[in-house]
């Protein structure tokens, strides 16, 4: 190597070290000038507490901006990963909540313009917040997770039945282990907190639990999912299959793979509605290691 | 051989480096919080500093054999035996002085002294070494590097490992190349190195590189056959210093550790088997939770990539590229005995010895089965070799820049100004995260940003409890049931014996008999804090700890029951 030639390489690598020096500089002094402030927060949970309604939900861009919890956890908050992909459709209407400008970050608000009525614009400082009509849902007519105290839990094997009769609480207990109980819960699944209903299926056993005299409305509406947990350490984790029967006759028969989804399904009830009916849900799976299965479900139309 | 001699001076500035870096991990202490493994190593300090105050105490009442009977040493040292004892032992009499005696400090500074003069000792080494290869300016270059790494600025204040077996794994390094030169220092690096060995088990990896160094350093003295093709195996004098490593370093590892003594081979099986099944614990690693191997074979030059400052590491990359180019040209030189232009051989063997270095701590972590939690802290001995191929770039640049620019190197300042404008964002990259350098990424991956964006794991050890104490002691009501979470029962206990903590406030495991939760941000342990929200029967924080607005900590609070 020639020494002029070395010497252009050494000029060119401390160029870029120079620029890098300069950009690192440069992203530290902006940084802190893109905080919010406690003032933008306040004046932001005055004004969503103002104006909230019942069937709101807020989110936040990004997700992980949890500090929003603080100022509206008292508030409807999820904080999906992919707002955009949720479903929203049990809500009437959407607050977002953008810190740093992250509602403009993959075409975020784009798609939530897309997809719902987009309302309003407000900035707090630092702050930007949008609000979208979801749409003309009439709501929910039954929440089968709010009601899991009333129903009746077995477990349902080839030799017979065994109840899970023991409310402790929060929880309808089965007999034999612990994990055998159905409840609410809220689970970490699609990187989002799940409120759902406990339900680990059992081997060779159908665990079934029934709500009674359901009013029925024109679709049945089933959210579930496995534990992130599950899902990552049983790599090879056996699906589980959820039935559903409307007053003793299946609308849904359908399977959850052990991978990282919130599955939603729809059954077409609209031939009870109006009508109050047993419902009866039946899980089940060929090997029950590490299942942490969780469902909710809903009637509306 | 011409290596530099190093001065009087030399030593002076090593000196004030090491005194400087510790008063400055010393007045930055205060909001760093107990990390899970100091709880642990706090107790055991106690325990082993009380080994030898009964010892004391025995040999004044004439009866000193009765602190070596079994019975005696398990009592005092069975407690945390996966760890060797030395910094255990070092903290339980930095404790013993400093608190105990002099009472000028709290307990949990006092124990985390001796990690801080490591801290400190490791600046003063990698500044030395860089004297000694090259020159002052590389000396300064590389201590200011190392110094600002804000992960490893971070460890420097704890009462841990990490920053230790660094300094040492680099003393051990150190005394071997003046070894060359001297040999009382061979006997001197078999010294060093069994300090190292009764520090962390990381040195055990120190002899291969050594080994490695010196075949590439003494290749052409290797012989299998002859000139005329028969068999006629030779090898160089073997260095002093392996030998003293062979000799001292065992008998230090087993001597300054009174747990070994009663069944030496059992006792080290068990040491071993602890490390050789090491658990995993579960890593966030961009969107996806790693809880068992096989883990991502790029993680540690990624995570290197992303949590060393970026102007360092990019300087460091490109010294190391540099030292790697002139390596291939040792070899070249050696196997094909082709004198390249600017053959130093001394110049690659170092380089050959900090390339070495530099990566075989990381290449363990690309093993598929080694556990890669904790993160950069377990290849923390590679960041000196770094610093130090960083710190010679920077000075071959100026050099070169001298030579083609001469008009802009007038002043003497120039070199002072450049070294600044790369050191600088590793400086407000500190400022940018301290008291939380677990959550440390740099600008590249912008920051806790862009850690949240890609679920990096931003904190471990559950430590950012400090950081909500004063809130907790100002709001909680008289003896609140507090689940803190990933912070353990005895960091939790020193922060009530430091006085960090109310007296009253109550420990607790698990949310569900808790008033008040202290929510450690962590991918894998998310659903505890759902458990809370079910239990506590809301979703609203109370406060937290945030940096740009990604959470470290939050605190829930039950409804009233």
């Amino acid at each position: 190597m020639t020494g002029n030639y070395k010497n252009k390489i050494n000029l060119a690598a401390a160029a870029v070290i120079a620029v890098a020096a300069l950009y690192s500089i440069g992203w530290y002094i902006w940084s802190p000038l893109t905080r919010p402030s406690i003032e933008d927060y306040e004046r932001f949970s005055s004004y969503v507490h103002d104006r909230w309604q019942p069937r709101d939900v807020i989110a936040v861009a990004p997700f992980w901006a949890e500090r929003l919890r603080e100022y509206v956890g008292d508030l409807e908050v999820i904080n999906p990963p992919r707002l955009a992909d949720e479903d929203l459709s049990g809500n009437s209407r959407l607050w977002l909540l953008s810190v740093f400008g992250y509602a403009n970050n993959d075409n975020l608000l784009d798609k939530l313009k897309n997809k719902y009525r987009f309302v309003d614009e407000m900035k707090f400082g630092k702050l930007a917040l949008y609000q979208f009509n979801i749409g003309a849902s009439s709501g929910i007519a039954y929440d089968f997770r709010k009601n899991i105290d009333k129903a009746h839990v077995y477990i349902q094997r080839s030799d017979g039945i065994r109840e899970c009769s023991s409310w402790q609480g929060d929880r309808w207990q089965c007999p034999e282990v612990s994990w055998q109980n159905v409840g609410g819960t809220i689970l970490d699944i699609d990187d989002n907190p799940r409120k759902c209903i406990w339900a680990h299926p059992i081997t060779n056993a159908a665990l079934t639990v029934e709500f009674k005299d359901v009013p029925i409305s024109k679709k049945l509406v089933v959210h579930s999912g496995l534990a992130y947990t599950a899902v990552r350490m049983m790599k090879d984790g056996a699906p589980v299959y959820v039935e559903v029967l409307v007053g003793g006759r299946s609308v849904l028969r359908v399977k959850n793979e052990n991978e990282k989804r919130w599955n939603r399904f729809e059954a077409d009830t609209s031939s009870w509605s109006g009508t109050r009916q047993n419902v009866t849900f039946r899980i089940m799976t060929p090997h029950d290691g590490m299942r942490h299965f969780c469902f909710t479900a809903d009637t509306r139309d | 051989m011409n290596r530099n001699r190093i001065k009087k001076s030399d030593l002076l500035i090593a000196a004030s480096l090491l005194a400087g870096y510790f008063a400055v991990l010393l007045l930055t202490a205060d909001g760093v919080g107990f990390v899970r493994d100091e709880g642990y190593y706090f107790k055991a300090a106690e325990d082993y500093n009380g080994w030898f105050v009964n010892l004391w105490e025995n040999v004044k009442s004439g009866r000193p054999f009765d602190s070596f009977r079994q019975d005696n040493i398990d009592r005092y040292f069975s407690y945390n035996h996966e760890h060797p004892a030395l910094m255990k032992e070092l903290f339980g009499f930095s404790w013993q002085i400093f608190h105990n005696g002099l009472n000028i400090m709290r307990n949990s500074t006092a124990f985390r002294l001796p990690g801080m003069f490591f801290g400190g000792l490791a600046l003063a080494l990698i500044y030395l070494f860089g004297v000694k290869i090259r020159n002052r300016r590389t000396g300064l270059f590389a201590a200011a590097a190392l110094a600002t790494i804000p992960r490893f600025f971070f460890h420097g204040h704890l009462a841990c490992f990490d920053v230790p077996i660094t300094a040492m794994t680099l003393f051990t390094v150190f005394a071997f190349l003046l070894s060359e030169e001297n040999r009382t220092w061979g006997w001197l690096t078999g010294l060093i190195f069994g300090l190292a060995l009764a520090v962390k088990h990381n040195a055990y990896f120190i002899p291969f590189a050594l080994i490695l160094y010196w075949i590439y350093r003494d290749w052409n003295e290797f012989k299998i056959l002859n000139e005329k093709g028969k068999a006629d195996f030779k090898i160089p004098v073997i260095p002093t210093a392996f030998i003293a490593m062979l000799i001292i370093g065992p008998a230090i590892l087993i001597g300054h550790w009174p747990w070994l003594w009663p069944a030496v081979g059992e006792r080290l099986g068990a040491y071993f088997n602890f490390h050789l099944q090491h658990e995993h614990y579960p890593v966030s690693y961009f969107n996806e939770v790693f809880y068992l191997p096989p883990f991502p074979k790029e993680f540690v030059f990624v995570m290197t990539a992303i949590t060393v400052p970026f102007t360092t590491f990019l300087v460091a990359s490109i010294g190391f590229f540099r030292g790697v180019i002139i390596i291939v040209n040792g070899w070249i030189d050696k196997l094909l005995k082709i004198h390249m232009p600017d053959a130093n051989p001394d110049e690659k063997n170092i380089m050959f010895l900090l390339v070495l270095n530099a990566l075989y701590p990381m290449l363990i972590f690309v093993l598929p089965g080694t556990p890669i939690f904790g993160g950069v802290k377990h290849w923390f001995p590679a960041m000196p070799f770094l610093c130090l191929l960083g710190a010679l770039e920077f000075d071959t640049l100026l050099a070169s820049l001298a030579s083609t620019l001469k008009k802009l190197f007038t002043s003497k300042l120039v070199p002072w100004f450049a070294g600044a404008l790369i050191i600088l964002p590793s400086i407000l990259g500190n400022f940018y995260i301290h008291p939380y350098g677990t959550g440390f990424y740099n600008e590249i991956e912008r920051g806790t940003r862009g850690a949240g964006d890609d679920e990096m794991q931003r904190k471990f050890w559950g430590y950012a409890s400090r950081g909500v104490l004063d809130w907790i002691n100002k709001n909680a009501e008289p003896y609140s049931r507090v689940c803190f979470h990933r912070t353990n029962w005895d960091s939790y206990n020193m922060y009530i014996r430091d006085g960090l903590l109310r007296p009253d406030i109550r420990y607790s495991g698990d949310p569900s008999d808790a008033d008040y939760l202290v929510f450690h941000y962590q991918k894998a342990f998310l659903e505890t804090e759902y458990k809370a929200w079910l239990y506590f029967g809301n979703e609203k924080a109370l406060t937290g700890v945030y940096i740009d607005e990604a959470p470290f900590v939050q605190v829930f609070k039950r409804n009233r029951r």
